[in-house]
């Protein structure tokens, strides 16, 4: 009798469970769908939207002027000779790693002494400042201070003797002048994560090697280093995505990516493609070149750190 | 099923509703009355001075009401497109000639009324009419034009025992030779001649203006071609390099600030100068001055033009009302018997092109140094507003920059220059 009554009930309850499984989901996308419509509209239609433009050439203006030409903007991108590959491309991987991995080890250093200092979060707030002050005002003043006329740098080694240095109108040096701004400015966000990251790292650990007789640098390699890995991967993915992608400090302080194609980096390029010359396709078809290189780059150093141990990312 | 029905009429629903947001507008009341938006780049307090105008065309016609809007020069192209693509074009755009190519090529601006090209084509010089059309067809009402010339500083040329700015090449070289001061360690304290830098027109146009004097071309008449491998091409940029080699000139050296605060003797540079250096230099501007561009041998002219037209966009719903408004701004002469576009541009120490305006403003324009960029309008060599004019400008920038820091010689800049242009001109 129980089990004719379990027989008959059981179908009845599966429905209503299948029923409120199906009611929750419903629900749950309701919940969702104001992010997914706005992922929808502001993320997926301008990327597809996007693609799609680095197959064509186009004004900018009047969607009906749209022409398909294929893989014709990439193939002028490696082979067309306009300077795209170099020097725009080979800039824009100087400056990303430059400024990346100049700021990261001189941020390593600053944040492993920082954290044995007193007055720790005064240091460590100092080091940021520069992180939230606006990048056309960083820009300007360090155009001031490179002025070879009437620039505080150059007054300082007239004053010791040597001759006036053109940081921003010499070809050769005005993209590492720049470097040297984009590391002074994007240091401050790397201490903080790398400091945050030194502070997690339990004393015993440092006690056990000391007690082992692991000196400074031992300690440093041997503990620090492989115990900070998450962080150090972290600082370097965003700071690399940021890199490749900066071009605003390069347009405050060159205007144009000069002198010459010096300075010029595809992030600029890009702006310039689009919104200067109205070639939409070809903006678009460096986005997407772009976007494989940032790729590229991330998984190397996923890979890197994979194999070094660390698996949270 | 059902759920996923839901999710797409909700999704269609919201992009509706969404592009219904951006969907062009109507600026026509239900009382007859319109509104027109005219987009320039001008700042506030030329915004002022025009608004002048605007409201007496607004007092004058209640039914048809001018609205300004202003956005900064290096945005005003974009704002363009952005306003384009999302339906929010303004009516009347006020925009650089240069552009003119992919404003047309884009159908941007309408094509003007008969009355509007006739008056225009009867009332204007050449080089006005070529700078607002694109193959021979007029896109809008010229509006301002800007020649190039040599500006001096007659105070340091007196100094060192100069009357007269030169009029030849030679002449220009000896004489800033002998301005230019240097200080003990070498570093240069006052410029006989300075090379404007830092935006694409300050490299490109005095170089193409120098080419000019010398009868060489940046183009070929049909624009198919670039021609900046010929001998002429080449001698002119030596003779920049001249200066820069011997030292007279300094590319680090801020020729536009420099100038202003009397460092530098000698500099090219297009008309509207003269009223920023009026504001800048006060007192010591009476002894700022401006020659034509001295020429190899004293004989040859020459000058590069550009400028910037009231187009109509091709949206706009108001189109009869636009041009009706630019008519009247361009073309009805007020008390004084000049238009209200000549005086807010005099009013701003710029030189009007319509020919009437010229004879009208005779006083106002009287100053001798507006003398040789009005001449300049005879045989100026307007700025190609091709479709890639923008792109072959920066390109010419960029090689010639190349040049100036020694990246590379003149010969390959000029070479490289024509290649990469003459790509852009396929």
């Amino acid at each position: 009798m129980g089990y004719e009554l379990n027989k008959q009930i059981a179908p009845q309850v599966k429905q209503g469970r299948k029923k409120m499984i199906t009611q929750q989901g419903v629900m749950g996308y309701i919940f969702m769908l104001p992010s997914l419509v706005f992922y929808f509209i502001f993320l997926l239609i301008p990327l597809v939207f996007s693609l799609f433009l680095s197959f064509t050439e186009w004004g900018g203006f009047d969607f009906s002027l749209i022409k398909w030409v294929g893989f014709k903007n990439y193939k002028d991108f490696f082979f067309g000779g306009h300077g795209f590959l170099y020097p725009v491309l080979t800039n824009t991987l100087i400056f990303a790693f430059g400024s990346v991995l100049v700021s990261f080890f001189i941020a390593l250093v600053i944040s492993y002494m920082i954290t044995r200092l007193r007055l720790e979060g005064f240091w460590r707030t100092l080091y940021f400042l520069p992180m939230v002050t606006n990048v056309v005002a960083v820009g300007n003043v360090w155009d001031f201070m490179y002025d070879p006329t009437n620039g505080l740098i150059n007054s300082f080694l007239n004053t010791l003797g040597l001759p006036t240095v053109k940081f921003m109108d010499n070809p050769h040096i005005a993209l590492y002048s720049v470097i040297i701004v984009a590391v002074w400015s994007g240091i401050g966000s790397a201490i903080l994560i790398l400091s945050a990251g030194l502070k997690n790292i339990p004393d015993s650990y440092y006690e056990a090697a000391t007690i082992d007789g692991a000196g400074s640098f031992r300690l440093f390699w041997n503990v620090t280093v492989p115990l900070l890995k998450p962080s150090i991967l972290f600082v370097l993915i965003t700071g690399f995505i940021g890199g490749l992608q900066s071009f605003n400090l390069i347009l405050v302080m060159t205007g144009d990516g000069g002198p010459g194609n010096s300075t010029n980096v595809l992030g600029l390029e890009m702006y310039n493609q689009a919104f200067k010359y109205g070639q939409w396709g070809m903006a678009s078809a460096m986005a997407f070149i772009l976007f494989v290189i940032v790729l590229i780059i991330t998984l190397i150093q996923l890979r890197v750190f994979r194999s070094g141990g660390v698996e949270n990312y | 099923m059902k759920k996923k029905l839901i999710s797409i009429t909700v999704m269609i629903i919201l992009i509706f509703a969404l592009s219904a947001c951006g969907s062009s507008k109507d600026s026509g009341g239900k009382d007859g009355k319109v509104t027109l938006t005219l987009l320039t780049h001008y700042s506030a307090q030329q915004e002022d001075e025009l608004m002048k105008y605007i409201k007496m065309w607004n007092k004058e016609n209640p039914n048809i009401q001018v609205k300004h809007k202003s956005v900064n020069f290096d945005n005003l192209l974009s704002t363009v497109m952005a306003q384009q693509t999302s339906g929010q074009s303004s009516d009347i755009v006020h925009v650089y000639s240069l552009w003119g190519g992919q404003l047309n090529q884009s159908h941007v601006l309408a094509t003007p009324p008969k009355d509007v090209t006739d008056d225009i084509k009867s009332n204007y010089p050449d080089a006005a009419i070529k700078s607002s059309s694109v193959n021979g067809n007029l896109l809008g009402y010229p509006s301002e034009i800007e020649t190039y010339a040599l500006f001096y500083n007659k105070k340091l040329l007196k100094e060192a025992g100069y009357d007269s700015p030169p009029k030849t090449w030679d002449e220009m070289y000896e004489m800033s030779e002998k301005l230019t001061k240097k200080d003990s360690k070498g570093k240069i304290k006052q410029e006989g001649f300075g090379l404007l830098s830092g935006w694409d027109s300050a490299v490109v146009h005095p170089y193409l203006s120098l080419l000019y004097t010398n009868g060489g071309n940046f183009l070929s008449s049909n624009h198919k071609q670039a021609e900046l491998n010929s001998p002429e091409a080449q001698q002119t940029f030596d003779y920049e390099m001249k200066f820069i080699n011997s030292g007279i000139t300094d590319r680090s050296f801020d020729a536009q600030k420099g100038f202003a605060n009397e460092d530098v003797a000698m500099t090219i540079n297009a008309g509207w100068w003269l009223g920023s250096l009026k504001t800048t230099m006060k007192d010591k501007f009476k002894d700022v001055a401006v020659a034509p561009i001295p020429s190899p041998d004293g004989n040859g002219q020459g000058s590069i033009s550009y400028g910037y037209f009231y187009g109509v966009n091709n949206q706009s719903k108001h189109k009869e009302e636009a041009w009706k408004f630019l008519k009247w701004l361009n073309s009805k002469e007020l008390d004084n018997g000049a238009t209200g576009e000549s005086q807010f541009l005099v009013s701003q120490g710029i030189i009007p092109t319509r020919n009437s305006d010229i004879k009208a403003l005779s006083k106002e324009l009287s100053d001798p140094n507006y003398k040789p960029f009005i001449n300049a309008l005879d045989f100026a060599k307007p700025e190609p507003n091709i479709f890639a004019g923008q792109k072959i400008k920066t390109d010419l920038q960029k090689q010639i920059e190349q040049v100036w820091s020694k990246q590379t010689s003149v010969k390959n800049g000029l070479n490289n220059a024509n290649k990469v242009i003459n790509q852009e001109l396929k």
